[in-house]
């Protein structure tokens, strides 16, 4: 089995709390925007759809530098957020998830949109009928029905977060124990003479990862699937 | 304690205007009228899942919607129950979490849970997820789950229409109890006549978004406009036969097998009757199944007769022609569509005011009422 | 709308077959080279080529990255490093023959602040007023273990008592662009670069020059690549150490190790 040294241990677990956290943040406004993008009509929506789909097609390193204008200490945002909380993001694990919130965003909204668009607004209209209010339609019609596409989605943007570099280490910097995930500690690796044996076990744990990743989505997608139509698959 | 339902909307949706005014109390009001009329529209503006340009609707006191009140209740807090044509279960959840999925308790509750699950007999299916279910048992849950959501009033939207021959004539019975068991405005649209028969106490007419008659329905249903509108099709027949509802009530089946039915028209026997003593079933007789004679007729096999006077007489294409005959023993009573040659009619010398008898051969009345779509 | 098409397939098609240049004898010469070197190699590259008629291809990255690559293949004629360990490496390998190197340039420390603080001096041989200035910010250096001038850093702050600095106040940046970004944009209090590197952002100015340690250099070593590098890339090797491309690196700050 692999042996981990005390840094790589320290690299998956920050790896994992950056991307879990990045996921969990990203989920509320993933959903609204989804929800605006395949329901609603306006002018702009255009506009908004290819601002979503930003972190997919901008250079990663260019993302990461674009944060630290608006999320730095001395950004419009940042400036905002500490004096607001106190709270800083360039340099801490903090910003990291922001970053990997950021780049698995496009592919949340992708997913969870696909999912609400096939809602059947019937059932919406029938369970309003029956009293249910918006919040009660939302967390007992909604929810299951899109719970395929949130799964995915969800997933996908963890994926994409634990293997997210450019704009991590533009943004948030390669400290270890604090934003230097598997990615970063695996090009630190790289870079030093003598440091492939380190790069070459970081490169099997980021496959175990993704292929554990791969299963739980597979697996989970199958279950809520039988759940939401009551067939054995 | 019964509720009544006050509905007057206004609404335009491109070239069609729904303009509809009418009062429904306990007891089902049947929604009659071709497809295009407006009357899902209609059931959409009261369940609150469609605004009206203009209009109030009441339940009782209480303002649902209101244009000069600047009211508009979203429909979770109209304490409608809707019944929608393609049931709308919600595929996540068990028959049972179905039933029950509604909270709300603004009055007091229809029913129990087991009463409903009785009296629609679901209770095999309460396990079973609606992906399993045929379309009888989806619709007898959307029912169950309607009622047990604490309605004033209910509302079902062509419940039947998505479901064949054999599946409605199964659900009927249910939807009959239904009628007898609670006592609450229900609101059935329809554009199948024989469901309307079978369950209306009241009709109204659509067509083009307004209301063209209304009333009980046995005279409702037997005007020839409304006929024409509700039954014909006007592209392919421009003289539609003309039915004659009328209610009637089983009497004693006599041991050589014949049922006696009590029309207003009389006594009338006839031998293929479903039903049991005392049943109030509506008879619908097609104009073509009644036989004139200006003489009284002795020496024929038909036993019911009906003796009268020629009321109006109209043509029917170049060959046919129909003609009402009004009961002579009660000037009150349903008059009676009978439909003949011209030839006949001729020679016959028919005139309006002629005394003459109807007759309507026993084997045809029934009371089964075949349950086919329109057109 | 076609004839357009047809234009642009060819002129791609085209950009890729390579162009020589009127001598046929002169072969496309390629160097890669620190990033730090960007700015003036790229102008030595050109007036070269003006000079010459050859072509010179500069490819810039971290010094570690370019060893690598050029170990595991990659046609590089010219491998110019900000430090000595990656071509030593790279000389293990067998890739470079010994006298087919040299200590090309040298560089200097410096401290860069904020360019708002206009006022801010740091000596680094007063240690506690380099403590006091940072506070409880952070103070930028290249990480050590993959960016030469970090590597110098680091031995620089031990050297003068700043080695034992607050943990996590010194934040490592991958690349000095990052770090140079990070003063600018106030993350960092402070930072330590090369001069040279300094000069090329306008929001960061110098508040202090790094004295050199005794035994420690900052060299830049040149080597050319290869069993048998060609001609045209030993032309380059040797236009690089002329007095001309000295002028060049001077100007941008570098200073040549001692002339030829």
């Amino acid at each position: 089995m692999l042996e981990l040294t005390n840094a790589e241990w320290v690299a998956l677990s920050l790896s994992l709390k950056v991307a879990l956290t990045g996921v969990v943040v990203s989920l509320p406004f993933g959903f609204v925007v989804a929800w605006v993008l395949a329901r609603k009509s306006f002018p702009g929506k255009i506009i908004l759809d290819g601002l979503v789909h930003l972190p997919l097609v901008v250079p990663p390193v260019a993302t990461g530098y674009l944060l630290l204008v608006l999320l730095g200490v001395n950004g419009p945002a940042g400036a905002w957020l500490n004096d607001q909380f106190g709270l800083r993001l360039v340099f801490t694990w903090q910003g990291a998830a922001i970053v990997a919130a950021i780049m698995g965003f496009p592919l949340l909204v992708r997913a969870l949109r696909l999912s609400i668009e096939a809602i059947d607004t019937s059932l919406i209209q029938a369970a309003r009928t029956l009293g249910a209010s918006p919040s009660r339609v939302f967390v007992t019609v909604i929810l299951p029905l899109v719970s395929p596409g949130l799964i995915a989605g969800s997933l996908l943007a963890f994926s994409r977060a634990l293997g997210e570099f450019g704009a991590t280490i533009a943004f948030v910097g390669n400290i270890p124990g604090e934003t230097q995930t598997l990615p970063l500690a695996l090009y630190s690796a790289l870079q030093s003479p003598g440091g492939e044996e380190m790069g070459y076990r970081l490169v099997a744990l980021s496959i175990v990862l993704a292929v554990v990743t791969l299963a739980a989505s597979e697996l989970l997608g199958r279950a809520v699937r039988r759940r939401l139509t009551g067939d054995a698959l | 304690m019964s509720s009544v339902l006050s509905i007057s909307v206004q609404k335009q949706e491109g070239t069609f205007t729904l303009d509809a005014e009418f009062e429904a109390s306990a007891g089902v009001t049947g929604i009659i009228g071709p497809s295009g009329a407006g009357k899902s529209m209609l059931l959409s503006t009261i369940a609150g899942l469609a605004k009206p340009d203009n209009g109030s609707i009441r339940l009782d006191r209480h303002a649902l919607f209101d244009t000069a009140q600047n009211i508009n209740l979203s429909p979770e807090h109209r304490e409608l129950g809707m019944v929608f044509q393609d049931a709308r279960l919600f595929p996540h959840m068990t028959v049972k979490s179905n039933l029950t999925f509604s909270r709300r308790q603004t009055r007091a509750a229809l029913s129990t849970v087991e009463e409903i699950v009785d009296l629609l007999d679901i209770g095999s299916l309460l396990s079973r997820r609606p992906h399993h279910l045929s379309g009888g048992e989806k619709q007898r849950v959307a029912i169950g789950r309607a009622l047990l959501s604490s309605p004033a009033a209910l509302l079902m939207d062509e419940p039947l229409a998505s479901l064949d021959l054999a599946r409605r004539r199964e659900i009927m019975p249910f939807l009959e109890r239904l009628r007898h068991r609670f006592d609450l405005p229900i609101l059935y649209v329809s554009h199948n006549l024989d469901e309307t028969l079978r369950l209306a106490d009241s009709v109204i007419v659509m067509d083009q978004g307004n209301i063209l008659a209304r009333g009980g329905v046995e005279q409702t249903l037997s005007r020839i406009d409304v006929q024409s509108l509700v039954l014909g099709g006007a592209t392919t027949n421009d003289h539609p036969e003309p039915v004659t509802i009328v209610a009637a009530t089983i009497g004693k089946r006599s041991d050589d097998g014949l049922f006696s039915i009590e029309t207003p028209w009389g006594t009338l026997t006839a031998p293929n009757i479903t039903g049991r003593y005392g049943d109030q079933v509506r008879l619908r007789i097609r104009a073509r199944d009644l036989v004139l004679s200006t003489t009284e007729p002795t020496g024929l096999s038909i036993r019911n007769v009906i003796a009268g006077e020629v009321g109006i007489m109209t043509e029917a294409g170049s060959a046919q022609v129909d003609v009402l005959v009004r009961p002579s023993h009660d000037s009150n009573a349903q008059p009676v569509w009978a439909r003949i040659t011209k030839r006949a009619a001729t020679e016959l010398d028919l005139q309006p005011g002629h005394p003459i008898w109807a007759l309507l051969k026993a084997v045809v009345l029934t009371s089964d009422i075949e349950l086919e779509a329109l057109r | 709308m076609r004839a357009s098409l047809f234009a642009l397939f060819a002129w791609l098609i085209g950009s890729l077959i390579p162009v020589y240049g009127d001598g046929a004898a002169c072969e496309p010469i390629t160097i890669f080279a620190a990033a730090s070197t960007t700015d003036v190699l790229v102008r030595i590259a050109a007036e070269y080529e003006k000079d010459t008629a050859c072509s010179v291809s500069t490819v810039f990255a971290g010094s570690g990255t370019l060893a690598r690559q050029i170990e595991a293949g990659a046609p590089a004629d010219l491998f110019l490093s900000a430090n000595a360990d990656w071509v030593n490496w790279i000389q293990n390998a067998g890739l470079v023959r010994r006298n087919n190197k040299i200590d090309l340039l040298t560089n200097q420390l410096v401290f860069i602040v904020s360019a708002r603080d206009a006022d801010a001096r740091l000596n680094i041989q007063q240690a506690e007023s380099v403590r006091r200035y940072l506070g409880d910010g952070k103070l930028a250096i290249g990480d050590p273990n993959t960016v030469p001038a970090g590597r110098y850093a680091q031995t620089a702050l031990r050297h003068f008592s700043l080695g034992g600095l607050e943990d996590g106040q010194i934040v490592r940046a991958s690349s000095v662009r990052s770090a140079l970004t990070w003063v600018a944009r106030g993350e960092a209090r402070a930072a330590i670069v090369y001069r040279t590197d300094a000069a090329i952002d306008n929001e960061v100015r110098i508040a202090g020059l790094i004295p050199s340690i005794e035994g420690v250099d900052i060299i830049y070593p040149l080597a050319l690549v290869g069993r048998t590098p060609n001609s045209a890339a030993r032309g380059f090797y040797e236009y690089l150490q002329s007095y001309e491309a000295a002028a060049m690196f001077a100007d941008h700050g570098f200073s040549r190790v001692s002339a030829r």
